[in-house]
């Protein structure tokens, strides 16, 4: 009998400890778990032109194609997402995201070439799955470590500052965008990478990231490790990665927020970007392989009559070894307004400017462009813009955008956001310089 | 005798161990689902960062008693005057069924569940639209219960605080006020 009781007894003792023995196992495993069901639509109705008016003479023939007015229908930086947390105990939580862009207008499938180049070919759908910011990481009391894909800090840090983010007047037409073409270097997202974010310390935080290069050419002429692309765009393949291709990117951001005021200071490192597909006819090594960076320095303040006031400026560089062949250095600003009336009504002003950088490398398709050397490729973008918000959740907006090129610049419309991209290119390709591209949007955007 | 025993203390202490299962919350827009129950984002953001809440909100809480013979089962509750939208956390619900004038938290504390909400349009002749041009509606929650819950005592509380959240995830919270959604939207988007 004393047996029997001790084996019940022993049998409890073993059931208890499935219970409550091995909680600390159990528990990690049993955390509370939160998914996230979030999106984001946005489709305008636009009308642009590339303002091409020169050519007909000599080495400067008249385009060829449509340059003109043209009316369409663009998905704008549209997505869908699942995000979500998982209670790992000591108020830890592994944290995870998996977002995806949505082309609701156009037919899914590998980037427009209009993104980079024409001619360049893209392998990068971007309504695949995961296209857009996704990661697993940990989250706790000393912030997040991450690793995934990722818009870049530096790029982050100001977004909130663009007030036509993804219209035909979004500001990455100059900021953060070196050589003026829809692709904003200095204004991306960074894939295989991994960052920390700290928490907020009295207002004060900081986003740093790293990406490696995972590159087996010696001067980062293939694609990425694992990727489909080659870094940074501009075209896919073993040895053909030449028009912007990077190895290492370093991505830092630190932001000060406190009541009305907004401020950040953020830096950007890609280490030996090749750019020999710029060097055309011009001696070999002039534009090469060599380090490219930008820094900037954004103020956002409310003032107490509704009033927000963005200021931005960027300074870009390119240890490039011969400044006469040199695009991509320059400084950019940008200042943008916007008047709140009530809760429902904004009006947006926005000015963007682009300064000369100290050459270019020549072999353009027309007017100054024609040899390298310094020219003058400054330009202004103006944007006018108005929002209607029905609530929290959905808008409806109308927006102008001028983008006045001096002689040498080719400056677009719509760059690293808005779905249809307007740029310098007749219909066969050729960049025309100087052109002042204008367009009008009317748009309605949807999240939750 | 001897194992019949022991998959029977198994099985109690397998099934204590399950009842401390920890809850699945899946979130589209304002609503939030926890283990199947709905509330608005606001509630259980409440019930989240109270661990006594978090009880409440569970089946099966200690605290959680069967309604006595007699007691409601449903009803209701109804806003005072008409609105734009749904009102601040602090509005007071007229309800019936003896209730009487309660928020949105503490119809939950005592148990209540809120099924839908109903928008009641104003009646002919009553301005049915404010000054921002909204549509006006009294805003009733109906409610129901399965349980009676009473809320321990101060002194009965937990010790221990709740673990500090993680906060805000930053790089989240510019990208989304960076494609033009309202601060409002993204704050609630970006918490950890």
């Amino acid at each position: 009998m004393e047996k029997r009781r001790t084996r019940i007894a022993g049998a409890i003792a073993v059931g208890i400890a499935t219970a409550f023995g091995l909680p600390s196992q159990v528990a990690a495993a049993d955390g509370d778990t939160g998914l996230q069901f979030y999106g984001h639509l946005d489709l305008s109705f636009d009308v642009l032109t590339k303002g091409i008016a020169e050519g007909g003479l000599g080495q400067n023939p008249p385009p060829t194609g449509k340059t003109g007015w043209q009316p369409d229908i663009s998905s704008n930086l549209s997505y869908f997402g699942f995000r979500g947390d998982h209670d790992v105990g000591g108020g830890n939580k592994i944290v995870f995201q998996v977002e995806t862009q949505i082309d609701v207008s156009a037919t899914p499938g590998p980037s427009p070439v209009n993104q980079a180049s024409p001619g360049n070919i893209d392998n990068k759908v971007q309504g695949a799955l995961a296209s857009r910011n996704s990661f697993l990481g940990l989250a706790g009391g000393f912030g997040a470590v991450k690793l995934g894909k990722t818009d870049a800090p530096y790029k982050l840090s100001t977004a909130r500052m663009d007030p036509f983010s993804a219209t035909i007047g979004d500001y990455n037409s100059i900021m953060g965008n070196t050589g003026g073409d829809n692709r904003a270097e200095f204004d991306t997202r960074l894939s295989h990478a991994m960052w920390y974010e700290s928490p907020k310390m009295g207002g004060a935080s900081l986003s740093a990231l790293w990406a490696p290069g995972q590159n087996r050419s010696a001067v980062n002429a293939n694609n990425a490790s694992g990727e489909p692309d080659c870094t940074g765009g501009g075209g896919v393949g073993a040895g053909d990665c030449n028009d912007g291709s990077y190895g290492d990117a370093l991505s830092i951001a630190g932001v000060y927020e406190t009541g009305p005021l907004y401020g950040t200071l953020a830096y950007e490192y890609h280490h030996q970007t090749n750019r020999v597909g710029d060097e055309g006819t011009t001696p070999t090594g002039n534009v090469g392989v060599a380090d490219e960076a930008a820094m900037k320095v954004g103020v956002q303040y409310m003032f107490p009559t509704n009033t927000v006031v963005n200021v931005i400026l960027e300074k870009m560089t390119r240890k490039a070894p011969n400044p006469d062949f040199n695009e991509r250095q320059r400084t950019g600003s940008w200042l943008a307004i916007t008047q709140k009336f009530g809760d429902a009504n904004e009006v947006n002003l926005g000015w963007g400017h682009a300064g000369k950088t100290p050459g270019q490398p020549g072999a353009g398709d027309s007017g100054v462009t024609t040899n390298p050397g310094s020219v003058d490729n400054q330009s202004n973008m103006y944007t006018l813009g108005y929002k209607h918000h029905f609530d929290k959740k959905a808008n409806w907006y109308a927006v102008y955008a001028r983008q006045q090129n001096h002689a040498g610049g080719h400056y677009d419309l719509g760059a690293s956001g808005h779905g249809i991209t307007t740029d310098c290119k007749d219909a066969l390709g050729k960049c025309f310089t100087g052109e002042t591209l204008q367009g009008v949007s009317v748009g309605m955007m949807y999240s939750f | 005798m001897n194992r019949f025993a022991l998959a029977i203390a198994a099985i109690v202490c397998i099934g204590a161990s399950s009842s401390a299962v920890a809850a699945f919350i899946f979130r589209s827009g304002d609503s939030v689902w926890v283990d199947g129950k709905r509330y608005t984002w606001e509630e259980w953001k409440k019930i989240r960062d109270d661990p006594e809440l978090v009880k409440q909100s569970q089946e099966g809480s200690p605290q959680a008693k069967p309604i006595p013979p007699g007691q409601p089962r449903a009803a209701s509750c109804t806003t005072a005057i008409y609105y734009d939208e749904f009102p601040s956390d602090d509005e007071r619900f007229e309800c019936t069924a003896g209730l009487g004038a309660l928020t949105r938290e503490q119809i939950l504390q005592k148990g209540w569940k809120v099924d839908f909400v109903e928008k009641i349009p104003p009646s002919a002749g009553q301005l049915a639209q404010s000054p921002r041009g909204m549509p006006l509606n009294l805003y009733k929650l109906i409610l129901s219960r399965t349980t009676v819950y009473e809320r321990p005592a101060p002194s009965q509380k937990s010790p221990v605080p709740p673990a500090k959240r993680p906060g805000t995830d930053t790089l989240c919270l510019n990208d989304c006020l960076g494609s033009g959604a309202s601060r409002a939207l993204c704050e609630s988007r970006c918490n950890y």
